[in-house]
């Protein structure tokens, strides 16, 4: 019993740590950038939706619709503003930047909405946890792990099916070949971070309900986020998604049966450890250039 | 001498006096920036004004800022008006002691007031000691500020072991629950808690079931299911509200209510805001009066508040650091003379005795005893507010 009270609980954590793990690896595909202020833009993004709910007389759900759309139109502002002038230059530069943003949004979201913690409400706030088997679910967490199945889907569709995403993955392969084709390659990746971003602002109205909104709530979580991505190989959202719940179960598991004040440590030598024997991640693939 | 013409004198005449009236001005502006600078009391805080404990940094400098205002408007000390330097060290030790150094070779702080943050104050002690500058009663829980005694080192906040004590003797005393676990942060607090709760769980050879979670977790569920899974009937939270709220919660949704407590910064409203109903019934130790409390003296606190700094809640921290400030100002009224220097300010706190702040227990200062808030008391969590229920008694 307490087994899967651990198992049940870690993947009611992992699945957090999978949502965020989503957003990074969008952009990650798409522009072979790694976004470090993915977590902050959900934060704050969140954050305006809150504002809203809290200032104007609007449902729920339309408080969500416009904080998403406010963090897809961040995602474009971002690549637009900070990526695009950046872009020829040196991986680490962008990496760089996007650090800095990282902690520029964690600032201003400090300085606009204060340092409290907030109860940010969902439409399952107030649902009884779900009894299986004499376990208990939380209802959130399962909804949080539909919702992410749903938006791997809908990517992966947006992806392989539509213009937009096809024009997103061969400006990802070949940008040279792919302006050739007549791909305007800006339009490309400001599809792809507008996405990441929208991605990140789901992951964001899903936390909130089940962390507190303050402006501390992405910080561990963007770690975890990657980490989870690693593990489960940064080129699939699938294997992201898995490797994120993965984590959440070992962190348990670890924590529990082998030390509790190493519990953290042990869950990244573990990935470590896998990385050394499938460096691509469990589920990624290796990707092979024509050269 | 002989100038080639008139031109030449005039432009050399003219240069001459507009150097002069040049310095006269510069020096005239320096002499009053002294001046004023002379005229007012420089006082510094350092604490975690960004980062994850950003509430607790600006909270904390809030309540100074909110006395000092009160007080400039009375006039000043002395007719000297009080002036805060904040200085942010992200809970970062290294960074807090190369703030105070700028603190105190830049700015020329008199005292180091309400410094934010237990590792962080526990870095500066080496400093603080060396450049003989007051450290004064700082929002930090370690038992290395007043053991041994620090000459220029005060507290107010008992520190964590000692509340420990206080609550276990209620735990095993009145509450008669023998199995308890504690969940607390893996950093110097909460080790130091928790070797307060063995100090008398040990005596009595009760076991305390010890589960660690580093700070900025967000997944106790695991933790939550290790306590369970030890059957206890009493869970010691040692951390910041929010993740109390989060390990209540988890509890809640495994069908499990053991009797939550946790030292003086779970007595606050925001453990209600994020918990709500899971909090009632939960205790705590209380080192000053509850921020509901009836007493005038809370009730101004609050109305001071309110009244400078309307954008802001006031909390435990800030009511922590308004207190201390009070206290500072007390100790500056009481050094005869017009010369404020750090000798002074820590020969009149030596000598207080049983001053009442309203907002807790009597202080007691000695040359051998800096740690003052010995008084401690009991809060439970009904209908929403914490209230006393056992008297303020003397630590043992």
């Amino acid at each position: 019993m307490f087994f899967f009270s651990l198992i049940i609980g870690g993947l009611a954590s992992g699945s957090l740590y999978a949502m965020v793990g989503i957003a990074i690896v969008l952009v990650l595909q798409a522009s072979d950038i790694p976004n470090f202020a993915q977590g902050e833009m959900a934060m704050f993004s969140t954050f305006v939706g809150y504002w809203i709910l809290q200032q104007y007389n609007v449902s729920w759900w339309s408080a969500v619709l416009l904080s998403l759309l406010f963090a897809a139109v961040l995602g474009v502002a971002v690549q637009q503003l900070v990526i695009r002038p950046l872009l020829g230059r040196p991986t680490m530069n962008l990496v760089i930047a996007t650090l800095g943003l990282n902690i520029v949004l964690h600032s201003l979201a400090g300085m606009i909405w204060g340092n409290e913690t907030h109860i940010f409400p969902s439409p399952l706030s107030d649902a009884l946890p779900l009894n299986v088997a004499g376990l208990t679910i939380p209802p959130m967490n399962v909804f949080i792990i539909l919702v992410g199945v749903a938006l791997i889907l809908c990517l992966t569709f947006i992806i392989r099916k539509t213009r937009a995403g096809i024009a997103l993955r061969a400006a990802s392969q070949n940008q040279a070949v792919a302006r050739l084709m007549g791909i305007s390659i800006n339009r490309a990746f400001a599809v792809a971070w507008g996405l990441g971003g929208l991605a990140g602002g789901i992951a964001g109205v899903l936390v909130a309900p089940v962390l507190f909104l303050d402006t501390n709530m992405m910080g561990l979580l963007l770690i975890k986020g990657f980490a989870g991505g690693v593990l489960g190989g940064l080129n699939s959202l699938g294997g992201v998604f898995a490797g994120g719940l993965f984590l959440g179960v070992i962190e348990n598991l670890m924590g529990a049966y082998i030390s509790g004040s190493f519990g953290e440590a042990l869950v990244f030598l573990l990935i470590i450890g896998v990385l050394i024997v499938a460096p691509e991640g469990v589920f990624g693939r290796v990707r092979t250039r024509k050269v | 001498m002989r100038f080639k013409s008139g031109r030449r004198f005039a432009s050399i005449c003219l240069t001459v006096c507009a150097t002069l009236a040049l310095l006269t001005v510069l020096g005239s502006a320096i002499a009053v920036r002294n001046a004023s600078a002379a005229d007012t009391i420089k006082v510094g805080y350092v604490g975690p004004l960004s980062g994850s404990l950003s509430l607790l940094g600006q909270s904390v400098r809030d309540g100074i800022l909110v006395y000092f205002a009160h007080v400039n408007g009375m006039g000043g000390v002395k007719g000297r008006p009080l002036e805060l330097i904040a200085e942010d060290d992200g809970y970062d030790p290294m960074r807090t002691v190369a703030a105070t150094k700028k603190l105190m070779e830049h700015d020329k702080i008199i005292t180091l007031l309400s410094p934010a943050g237990t590792p962080s104050t526990v870095a500066l002690l080496p400093l603080v000691n060396e450049n003989k500058l007051p450290m004064l009663f700082p929002y930090a829980f370690s038992h290395a500020l007043t053991n041994p005694t620090k000459p220029y080192v005060f507290t107010t906040l008992t520190e964590v072991r000692v509340q420990m004590h206080v609550l276990a003797d209620y735990i095993v005393g009145t509450l008669k629950q023998r199995k308890v676990a504690a969940i607390y942060q893996n950093d110097d607090f909460g080790h130091d808690a928790v070797t307060g709760l063995e100090d008398r769980f040990d005596a009595l050879k009760i076991p305390l079931t010890k589960l660690p979670f580093d700070r900025g977790t967000t997944n106790f569920s695991g933790i939550v299911a290790q306590a369970r899974k030890a059957d206890v009937e009493h869970v010691v939270f040692l951390g910041i509200p929010r993740d109390a709220a989060l390990v209540m919660r988890e509890a809640s949704n495994m069908g499990w209510r053991p009797q939550f407590s946790g030292h003086n910064a779970l007595g606050d409203p925001q453990t209600f805001k994020l918990a709500g109903q899971l909090a009632e019934g939960a205790i705590a130790v209380a080192v000053m009066e509850p921020l509901d409390s009836a007493r005038p003296q809370v009730q101004e606190f609050l109305a001071h508040q309110k009244k400078y700094l309307p954008k802001t809640s006031p909390t435990t921290y800030s009511m922590h650091s308004y207190n201390a400030a009070k206290i500072f100002v007390e100790a500056l009224s009481r050094i005869k003379g017009k010369e404020i220097t750090a000798d002074a300010i820590v020969g009149a706190l030596d000598t207080m005795r049983n001053f009442d702040t309203g907002l807790m227990g009597p202080i007691n200062f000695s040359k051998d005893q800096h740690a003052g808030g010995l008084y401690n008391a009991i809060v439970k969590a009904k209908d929403g507010k914490w209230h006393l229920v056992t008297p303020w008694t003397k630590a043992k």
